[in-house]
């Protein structure tokens, strides 16, 4: 079973008029496979920041990131390329979608270089696109979706290789109560499915679908009891 | 599930060439935008460079049907006129069969130069003699009459040294030749009278027997320090000349395309940004920095390509079916480019017209790679903010 483990991760920025500020300080935090953690904040804690490091996008000033028992920082680019393509499923703040690609080829992104033929990967994405509620959309380019249908691309395609480790920021921000049910619910099935999920959010239902509840303050990050 | 969804190197390849093409077709604006400014850079060029090759190609068979040497007198490195009883000498050297005297002189025709041409036919079973016409007549090349308003029949005064009034005898087809279309070609007496050469020509042309050309070429240059040419010689003149025509032409749209190309594709992005994030968008989906540079490599070669398949077509009917209206007055020496028929020779299939193309492809293709290099290599989180 999976597991991501972050050790003394360290991140901070440069002002704007000179000096630095701190957004991360020694934050440790580790999340393995059959388990939905939730980290919540308040709005410019570094709760992004974090997840981006934890997913790879980003690196930390200093720290380190463990996938299972391997030091992400050793890896190749290839390793860490394959890493994203097929056993991560990410799920920005915003939905990160190609405006000139349609809803199905922005679903399968990640396959493309995987060499699998056009045919498999819009079969691949239309199931995910079915499981969200959105199969009826696939053809559609994304300005052409609400916000909240966007949301739910970006979910289908975060779901997409039945990854390992599904990172969320922000799952439930722009949808309707209706959709947020079926993200929590969509996020639980992976959870049972094995997968290790980490989500930041400030969303209360999803907090009540913890299993860990973290709470980000001031850089550094603690557990909070779920009741 | 891993392991279903691996597939092969080819089908890789695949994909990515398919994204490109998708890409184009769903921002076309942008594809016709980028596709018609390599289009109109390009154009010129090869328009350019197939005149070139044409002129060279009609020159050669011109030359082909000249004498074997060309003689004329040399003052100070340069062609002089040479007294025309050199002839009789001339035709004594052992392995000479003919010696033709020319005359070639030029006069203003309204606003433009004309080539006014004639030559001492000797033997008038000479069946060459027939293309010249009888005194008092002129044959003109069909630019010229067109331009001047001449029919067959007309009289008009030529002025040079002296001024006469000629009768347009008959008028040069426009495909004969580009070198016809802004001549006249008169009989000898009257080029004598007009240019006032009795004693003076231009030029010898020297036909000799089969293998006798370059030894009586060194034997009259030897003893007489007059200029001699070689047919061999000429034709490498010819070479050189419109080789380095067609090299100055290359360098300079290189250095001009070089610039204009990235232009045109930042002005087509309408700003890096949202390519940025996008270039993000895909790293953070696992695109590796490779995927993302062949992407983009691929993107850039296809609007190349068709960049420049519309430049040859846009240039093949410029020049066919428009005579290469106004750019052939670059090309041609004595047209102004919108004087009506001249056919222009042109050759398409030459190496220069390759070399352009291709050099279009390569430039287009890597312009910009380098920005998109430096946004594949930050990092993903990085990439998608901008």
């Amino acid at each position: 079973m999976t597991a991501l483990r972050a050790k003394g991760i360290c991140k901070r920025f440069a002002r704007s008029r000179g000096g630095w500020f701190s957004v991360l300080e020694a934050v440790a935090c580790e999340v393995t496979g059959d388990s939905l953690v939730v980290i919540r904040g308040i709005s410019g804690c570094g709760k992004t920041t974090l997840l981006q490091i934890l997913a790879t996008l980003s690196e930390p000033d200093s720290g380190e990131l463990w996938i299972d028992d391997e030091r992400v920082a050793d890896w190749s680019a290839e390793t860490l390329a394959s890493f994203r393509r097929l056993r991560l499923g990410l799920m920005h703040q915003e939905p990160a979608l190609i405006s000139r690609s349609t809803v199905v080829e922005n679903v399968g992104l990640a396959l493309i270089p995987e060499g699998l033929s056009r045919g498999h990967r819009h079969r691949l994405a239309k199931e995910r696109l079915r499981q969200v509620g959105l199969a009826d959309l696939a053809e559609e380019v994304p300005r052409t979706l609400s916000g909240g249908e966007r949301q739910r691309v970006a979910l289908a395609r975060a779901l997409l290789t039945e990854p390992d480790v599904i990172i969320a920021d922000e799952p439930t921000s722009q949808v309707d109560p209706a959709t947020t049910d079926l993200i929590v619910e969509l996020l639980r099935a992976e959870r049972d499915r094995g997968a290790a999920v980490l989500v930041a959010s400030h969303d209360p239902r999803i907090w009540s679908a913890a299993d860990e509840l973290y709470e980000l303050d001031e850089g550094r990050l603690s557990p909070v009891r779920v009741s | 599930m891993a392991t279903e969804l691996r597939g092969s190197w080819g089908g890789r390849a695949r994909n990515l060439l398919g994204m490109a093409v998708d890409g184009l077709i769903a921002s076309r604006w942008r594809s016709l935008t980028i596709i018609a400014s390599v289009a109109l850079s390009l154009f010129w060029v090869v328009s350019g460079l197939a005149i070139s090759q044409g002129l060279k190609g009609q020159a050669q068979v011109a030359l082909q049907g000249a004498g074997d040497l060309f003689v004329s007198a040399d003052v100070f490195g340069a062609d002089a006129p040479l007294k025309g009883d050199l002839a009789n000498d001339l035709r004594r050297l052992p392995g000479v069969r003919r010696v033709t005297p020319r005359i070639i002189g030029r006069l203003r025709v309204g606003n433009a130069w004309a080539s006014v041409v004639s030559r001492l036919v000797e033997d008038p079973s000479d069946l060459a003699s027939n293309d010249l016409p009888p005194s008092g007549k002129v044959l003109v090349g069909s630019a010229l009459a067109k331009r001047s308003g001449w029919k067959v029949g007309k009289r008009v005064l030529l002025e040079a040294q002296t001024s006469a009034v000629f009768e347009v005898a008959g008028l040069f087809d426009a495909g004969a030749g580009v070198g016809s279309a802004h001549t006249i070609v008169m009989e000898w007496s009257d080029i004598q009278r007009l240019f006032q050469r009795t004693e003076f020509v231009s030029d010898f042309v020297v036909d000799c027997e089969p293998g006798r050309a370059a030894r009586l070429a060194e034997s009259i240059a030897a003893d007489r320090s007059l200029r001699v040419q070689t047919k061999d010689l000429v034709e490498q003149y010819l070479d050189r000349a419109y080789t380095r025509r067609a090299g100055v032409l290359l360098l300079v749209f290189a250095g001009v395309f070089a610039i204009a190309v990235p232009l045109f594709l930042l002005l087509a992005e309408l700003g890096v940004s949202p390519r940025r994030r996008e270039l993000g968008v895909l790293k953070a989906c696992g695109w590796t920095t490779g995927d993302v540079l062949v992407l983009t490599l691929l993107e850039n070669a296809l609007l190349a390509v068709l960049g420049a398949a519309s430049a040859v077509a846009v240039a093949w009917v410029w020049v066919r079916v428009f005579d290469a209206f106004w750019i052939r007055g670059f090309f041609i020496p004595g047209s102004t480019g919108t004087e009506g028929a001249l056919t222009v020779p042109s050759e398409f299939s030459g190496m220069p017209v390759l070399v352009g193309g291709l050099l279009a492809v390569l430039l287009t293709t890597t312009a910009g790679l380098l920005s998109v290099w430096r946004s594949s290599t930050v990092p993903p989180a990085v990439a998608m903010q901008s």
